[in-house]
């Protein structure tokens, strides 16, 4: 099960990422960068190969960027990364695929002292725990998503419904990718939950809620994924922690 | 209202304007660059950063514009043509007097 843990300029993070019970392949993929204060889930679709791929080249490319000063132009950095990654992978899919369907969901989260942003494309997700309380930051682009959005179900509802895993826009799905922005503060004590659907499908909000307020981030993240797998979770699992510590 | 709490209504208000501008992009009532140009207006709002030109290169911009050393030699293009056009002169001169 790869993960990676690590701590710098006030920031501690550990990120696991497992195949899960049923899947052959893990087609997610994960960027943990303290040191930069960036840190990524991205879900691949496409089945084995395609799938990996996809994921595999938004994580190596993020993890390459060299940040600037300011939150604006990290937002456009991250955002420009991740538009040109939509046009290669399209490409590759044509090339290489005959065209079949080769993306990636992907949640971001990046800071720059302590304010941050979130970006997304997809379902995987990004919660904050704050004083006890979880708050989910991104919200999912997906069929249901927008009939809860609409008040024709109700989240509980949503989170049964046969159609739950259709979404409706990831990198490489589209000719034009517009990622969503979401800007969030991180004060001391906050940790921070990204995730693929693999986790937040076997592990309920309380769950995540109680597992993010005990012990050190690896502990955290290795109490959410092992959850997850023993109950023989049905999809790819990546699970990242992030906490902002304290001065 | 804490500093805290003040921030937080300024961030749910920023982030409310980013939804409604991405709902308005993805509709296909702003282009891509105005949308680039409003959303980085409204961050800086935020973080206080000076809104910029849109046009300014960020890193992997920088990366993708010509190096400086290309356009300091390509004045030697006209002088190269010169010489050789003087050589061809020349050479004609030349051959009419012989």
């Amino acid at each position: 099960m790869p993960g990676n843990k690590g701590s710098g300029h006030g920031w501690r993070s550990a990120a696991l990422t497992d195949k899960g019970c049923r899947r052959k392949h893990n087609e997610d993929a994960v960027v943990a960068r303290p040191d930069t204060a960036l840190w990524c889930v991205a879900d691949g679709m496409g089945g084995h190969e395609a799938g990996d791929l996809a994921s595999e080249m938004i994580v190596e490319a993020l993890a390459e960027l060299r940040p600037p000063d300011n939150l604006p132009d990290y937002i456009d950095q991250v955002n420009d990364s991740l538009e040109m990654l939509n046009r290669r992978l399209r490409d590759h899919s044509a090339t290489e695929f005959g065209g079949r369907t080769m993306g990636s969901t992907v949640v971001v989260m990046l800071c720059r002292d302590d304010l941050g942003a979130c970006l997304w494309a997809g379902d995987s997700r990004l919660y904050r725990w704050r004083r006890g309380e979880l708050e989910q930051l991104s919200s999912d682009h997906s069929e249901v998503q927008k009939l809860v959005d609409s008040g024709v179900l109700s989240q509980d509802e949503a989170d049964n419904h046969p159609n739950a895993n259709v979404i409706t826009r990831a990198v490489g799905g589209a000719p034009d990718l517009h990622m969503d922005v979401a800007l969030l503060d991180a004060l001391p004590g906050d940790r921070f939950l990204l995730c693929s659907d693999g986790l937040y499908n076997e592990v309920s909000f309380e769950e995540m809620a109680e597992a993010l307020s005990k012990g050190d981030v690896e502990g955290a993240a290795r109490t959410l994924m092992d959850q997850a797998l023993d109950r023989n979770a049905r999809d790819n699992v990546s699970v990242i922690v992030v906490e902002r510590e304290q001065p | 209202m804490s500093k805290d709490g003040n921030r937080r209504v300024t961030l749910n208000a920023v982030n409310s304007a980013l939804r409604d501008l991405g709902g308005r992009f993805a509709a296909g009532e702003i282009s891509r660059s105005e949308y680039r140009r409003l959303r980085r207006q409204l961050v800086a709002e935020v973080t206080g950063d000076t809104p910029g030109d849109d046009e300014e290169p960020t890193g992997r911009h920088a990366a993708l514009q010509e190096p400086d050393g290309a356009r300091t030699w390509m004045w030697l293009i006209p002088l190269v043509l010169a010489l050789i056009g003087l050589g061809g002169l020349a050479a004609l001169i030349w051959l009419l007097a012989h």
